[in-house]
């Protein structure tokens, strides 16, 4: 099967007595756009940070391009999954703008000109060239959102798992990022409130509940599915 | 204290410029050339505070080498002052020997020793500003790394400074929503202090954790990876300026120049 991340009855709890994933399975095609959707707590969040091997299941697995995540396989899966988080002021850690784009690169062990060309690429994608020699604590909400995609986009990696990537956004800027999104070619899997976005960029969107799959299905046909939206907290 | 806050996020952002492209000496002969003089200077004996303003030429030079206003740097160490006046007032009280009088004012080994202090850690500080606005802190620190400092202290040297931005950030939005309902009233009582102190460490944590994630998730093993290419490798001209600077100061250090020229000053 052309599996790009499967997680595979997935099982995590923060605290022993808390389980906040309780046996997900779910997994996304190449080139497939996801929508993961789901009431504050739902565990969400905590679901994306297993992609990138960020958390551990307590029991399941994570699969990525066929490859189960071990501490072996986590540096090599890291290339594979890029990771944009909630808030933008945690994803940009570094003083300057192509500084914290050139993160991933370098830690690569790239060459400096490669580095350098994955810095310019990526934030062109973003349409954020202008904004290289900026201090990321000086840009606004949406430039930070772009800059952040732009880090991941220059570790070229073949997923992206995003986190509430509209979240706190103005309508232009949010426009402007469903536009972006639609034109990467990339696996996606987007955690969000915004359900909007959701018709717009993902075919397939999945709703979890209490730390398990409640529905997953066609986006349009679940979201007018309106007693089971209800019946989820959304 | 939000403005101050502002202001103060707004000096470290500026004080930091980023590397130049073709520097022409290499940061790391700048950095050798800092110690020496730190060393030096800081070995001159305590009686000898007439000597140390002769030290005062070292940052004002690597100022005006890389055209760097110096009264900013000079406005800007006066802040070790308060620090380093606590460190000397032992002084006073301890060593009431007297070295010379001035009129019927008499001055003490300990008062000198007070003064010495505080002219010396001005120094220290003006010499590292100057260093850092060159070099950037940054490039300061991938330079270490290649003086053979090892990776775990050069890292955690720039992680200090990412991490100060971060602590600086939450109080100061902290401290706004604390005067958004205190209604004009400034002084803060001590319970509020260990609340937003108290808050202010749970939400650091939690933030480094997530930059800490953020981090991770980009492949990074502990290591910070060097972001700028070096414009050029060590030349002549680098061990020139590390020559010249170690063999000026510890002239200096050596000779007491001040010292000789007054001697010969007043035989006239």
């Amino acid at each position: 099967m052309n599996q790009a991340l499967l997680f595979e009855n997935l099982h995590f709890a923060y605290t022993p007595d808390s389980e906040v994933l309780r046996g997900i399975t779910l997994g996304l095609t190449r080139s497939e756009r996801v929508a993961l959707i789901g009431a504050n707590g739902a565990g969400k969040s905590t679901l994306l940070l297993h992609a990138n091997g960020l958390l551990t299941p307590s029991r399941g697995r994570v699969i990525v391009e066929g490859q189960a995540l071990t501490p072996h396989t986590l540096a090599s899966i890291r290339r594979q999954v890029g990771l944009v988080f909630q808030n933008p002021d945690d994803q940009l850690f570094m003083p300057i703008v192509e500084e914290d784009v050139g993160f991933g690169p370098a830690n690569m062990r790239l060459p400096h000109e490669q580095v350098a060309e994955r810095v310019e690429q990526a934030l062109r994608a973003v349409n954020a060239l202008d904004l290289r020699h900026r201090s990321t604590h000086q840009l606004s909400g949406g430039e930070k959102r772009r800059v952040a995609i732009a880090t991941v986009l220059a570790m070229e990696p073949s997923i992206m798992v995003m986190d509430e990537p509209s979240a706190g956004l103005d309508p232009r800027s949010r426009r402007e990022l469903i536009t972006l999104l639609g034109t990467l070619n990339h696996t996606l899997l987007i955690a969000t409130h915004d359900l909007d976005l959701a018709r717009r960029l993902c075919h397939r969107t999945v709703i979890i509940q209490a730390g398990r799959v409640a529905a997953d299905s066609a986006t349009v046909q679940l979201l007018n599915n309106k007693r089971l939206m209800r019946r989820c907290g959304l | 204290m939000s403005n101050r806050l502002q202001h103060l996020l707004t000096q470290l952002s500026a004080l930091d410029r980023a590397a130049p492209d073709s520097p022409t000496i290499d940061p790391r002969a700048r950095i050798v050339a800092t110690v020496v003089y730190l060393i030096v200077m800081l070995s001159v004996p305590i009686v000898r505070l007439s000597e140390l303003l002769l030290y005062a030429l070292f940052p004002i030079i690597c100022a005006a080498d890389v055209r760097i206003e110096y009264r900013p740097i000079l406005r800007q160490s006066l802040v070790i002052v308060p620090f380093a006046a606590l460190v000397g007032l032992f002084n006073i009280f301890y060593e009431r020997e007297a070295v010379f009088a001035i009129g019927s004012v008499v001055i003490t080994r300990g008062w000198l020793g007070f003064c010495s202090i505080i002219v010396r850690a001005m120094l220290s500080v003006q010499a590292l500003l100057v260093l850092v606005r060159t070099e950037g802190y940054e490039a300061i620190c991938n330079s270490l790394q290649r003086l053979g400092v090892p990776a775990a202290l050069t890292t955690q040297m720039a992680m200090l400074y990412r991490y100060m931005f971060v602590l600086i950030e939450q109080l100061l939005s902290l401290s706004r929503a604390r005067s958004a309902r205190s209604f004009g009233r400034r002084a803060m009582p001590v319970s509020d202090w260990g609340a937003i102190v108290g808050q202010l460490t749970v939400r650091t944590f939690d933030r480094a954790e997530r930059i800490s994630q953020a981090m991770l998730s980009r492949g990074f093993d502990g290591r910070m990876p060097a972001l700028h290419a070096s414009a050029r490798g060590w030349q002549w001209r680098d061990t020139i300026y590390v020559a010249a600077w170690s063999a000026s100061l510890v002239a200096c250090r050596v000779l007491y120049p001040v010292e000789r020229f007054a001697r010969f000053f007043n035989s006239l």
